[in-house]
């Protein structure tokens, strides 16, 4: 399953992830000098948060036991069988606001102006995710999850020697703080 | 044979899971209702016009069908015989079980006063009862709706929709009595009254008022208001009826354990009618909500097919949407003295957080409910907090978790 990976040391915190999300996902003219003006403004669905320097790109985590999916009375939360992308279909949602509530990230956007909740699909239609695609500093990555493993381990094995080479340090747990999931 | 009573979504969930458990027994589904799976969330919408009964459905009976789990409408479940263990429906019919499931969700609750029997007076639970009220809300002029829950208030909404004049009248001196704390109270009624809507709380109904056999006031406090439409939203109780009957122990609901288990090891309860621990407060309680649903449905299906899955229990909590302004309340959100309380009120919308020996006891945003669940989630972990003060601000994210 494909999935859109964060690689937190390499945000800068520019934001420019939220404003291609918001232009290419949610505004009518798809351009950003036109979609400023656009009244509802366009909302992003990812969220750069966290003080510059620790600062670093928050979206959807397409949960495999997803809490917004077991909250939503609608049948609007899905998941598509075969990405595995949990994704909202905007007809069918009631803006009841369960999944905000489920949610623990704070991925689900609620929209009070249309009544509906947004959230990231991972641009699942689309080549590439908007916010991956415009990354000037390669922070977002979208790949296999195989993949991602393989470089978490990497990193992971990174910290660890680090840590255990710091004199006098405890043998310390490190964990990678960006990969919420573990591996298979 | 599993069977299933009830076809809420605590019913549905369970029958669903009991096939992919078990593919090899068959599962029944009983229910007095005629309309398959469907979402109350949908009933006020209906009642207002925009959305067609049938674009609430989730699953229809040809989904059932695919999935291999046979359905028994129309004919509810009359008694249960626990020595046979067998279900006997109205129609007489006589169904065996090795493990039943009672997911019979609640009943509207109707207060003891005289004239709730009288024509043109309505509960809103099901969605014939949707259908009934619409085609009724045609021909009136005068709504009163008795109660200030969330479905008190989201039918009276409906109903301004509709053209009518709507009052509702609340015996509490708030609206959401349960989840909303008197300053969001205010400012929620503040907003429902600029959308037309008569409120009246701390007011009692003495009576119903008829004349020649049909409804035409409601007697709130010794002051007739004029209604030729009357909607009784007081609350819902939990549908214990076959159990009580077959001697299952009950409480306020049907009591469980943390496998969704009753008194009878071959019998479970799921959804709305269970009774179940609140984990933060350790009282017996009924969450009521749809994802607590969801949840005890599967495990108890669990259960049922001889797995061991525990239902870890939920905090109580309820997010709404009232003609615009939403709202999330999860945990304590009144405290006792002694809790920190944080609340700040900015562009028209309210954040509350309440802190108890250094944890997040209850939350409560309304009008701005972003982030909600980043804390809904601190309480159900009773995590130590620090820095409270950006626990209430918009910009308050999941990054402030792990930022280091």
């Amino acid at each position: 399953m494909k999935r859109v990976w964060v690689d937190r040391d390499k945000c800068l915190g520019c934001k420019t992830c939220e404003l291609q999300c918001a232009v290419e996902r949610n505004s009518a003219s798809k351009r950003l000098a036109l979609a400023v003006h656009e009244d509802p403004k366009p909302a992003a669905r990812v969220g750069v948060f966290g003080p510059t320097g620790s600062s670093f790109p928050l979206q959807c985590r397409h949960c495999q036991d997803a809490l917004c999916l077991m909250a939503c009375p609608s049948g609007a939360m899905q998941r598509d069988p075969e990405q595995g992308t949990t994704f909202v279909d905007q007809d069918k949602c009631r803006g009841c606001w369960m999944c905000v509530m489920a949610c623990p990230f704070g991925a689900v956007i609620p929209q009070t102006r249309f009544k509906t909740a947004m959230k990231c699909d991972a641009c699942m239609n689309m080549e590439e995710p908007a916010c991956v695609a415009s990354c000037p500093t390669g922070a977002l990555v979208y790949g296999e999850e195989e993949a991602y493993v393989k470089v978490l381990a990497a990193k992971r094995g990174r910290i660890a020697a680090y840590v255990s080479s710091i004199p006098g340090s405890p043998q310390a747990q490190a964990m990678g703080l960006d990969f919420s999931r573990e591996g298979k | 044979m599993y069977i299933v009573i009830g076809q809420g979504i605590a019913g549905a969930t369970a029958a669903e899971t009991l096939r992919k458990l078990d593919p090899q027994t068959p599962v029944a589904v009983v229910t007095d209702e005629s309309d398959y799976l469907y979402s109350r969330i949908d009933l006020p919408d209906v009642i207002a016009g925009k959305f067609t009964p049938a674009a609430s459905a989730l699953r229809t009976a040809d989904d059932f069908a695919k999935a291999g789990i046979e359905c028994f409408m129309g004919d509810a479940a009359a008694a249960l015989v626990r020595e046979e263990k067998v279900v006997v429906l109205t129609s007489g019919k006589r169904l065996s079980y090795d493990k039943l499931l009672l997911a019979t969700g609640s009943l509207p609750v109707l207060p003891p006063v005289p004239g709730t029997g009288a024509p043109g007076v309505y509960s809103l639970w099901t969605l014939k009862q949707a259908g009934e009220m619409a085609a009724a809300a045609d021909a009136a002029r005068n709504a009163v709706v008795v109660g200030a829950g969330l479905i008190g208030l989201k039918t009276a909404l409906a109903l301004k929709k509709r053209g009518l004049n709507v009052t509702v009248v609340e015996k509490l001196p708030r609206l959401l009595p349960r989840r909303l704390d008197e300053e969001a109270s205010d400012m929620l009624a503040e907003f429902v009254r600029e959308k037309g809507v008569g409120i009246l709380v701390g007011t009692g109904v003495d009576a119903i008022v008829t004349d020649r056999g049909a409804v035409s006031g409601v007697n709130a406090g010794g002051r007739i208001l004029p209604a030729d439409l009357v909607v009784m939203a007081v609350g819902v109780k939990p549908n214990m009826e076959l159990a009580v009957a077959a001697g299952i122990e009950t409480g306020r609901g049907i009591t469980v354990d943390e496998f969704q288990g009753t008194s009878d090891p071959d019998v479970y309860a799921a959804g709305d009618a269970a009774e179940t621990v609140d984990p933060l407060t350790g009282d017996r309680t009924i969450p009521a909500i749809w994802p607590v649903a969801v949840a005890q449905g599967r495990i108890a299906a669990s259960g049922m097919a001889g797995g061991r899955a525990t239902y870890d229990g939920m905090v109580a909590m309820n997010a709404v949407e009232i003609g615009g302004m939403p709202l999330v309340s999860i945990g304590d959100i009144e405290g006792r003295t002694g809790d920190e309380v944080l609340a700040a009120r900015r562009n028209g919308a309210y954040r509350k957080v309440l802190i108890r020996d250094g944890k997040i006891r209850g939350v409560l945003f309304l009008g701005d409910i972003r982030q909600a669940g980043v804390i809904g989630r601190l309480i159900s972990r009773r995590v130590e907090t620090a820095e409270v003060e950006r626990l209430i601000s918009p910009y308050f994210s999941y990054a402030d978790l792990i930022a280091v």
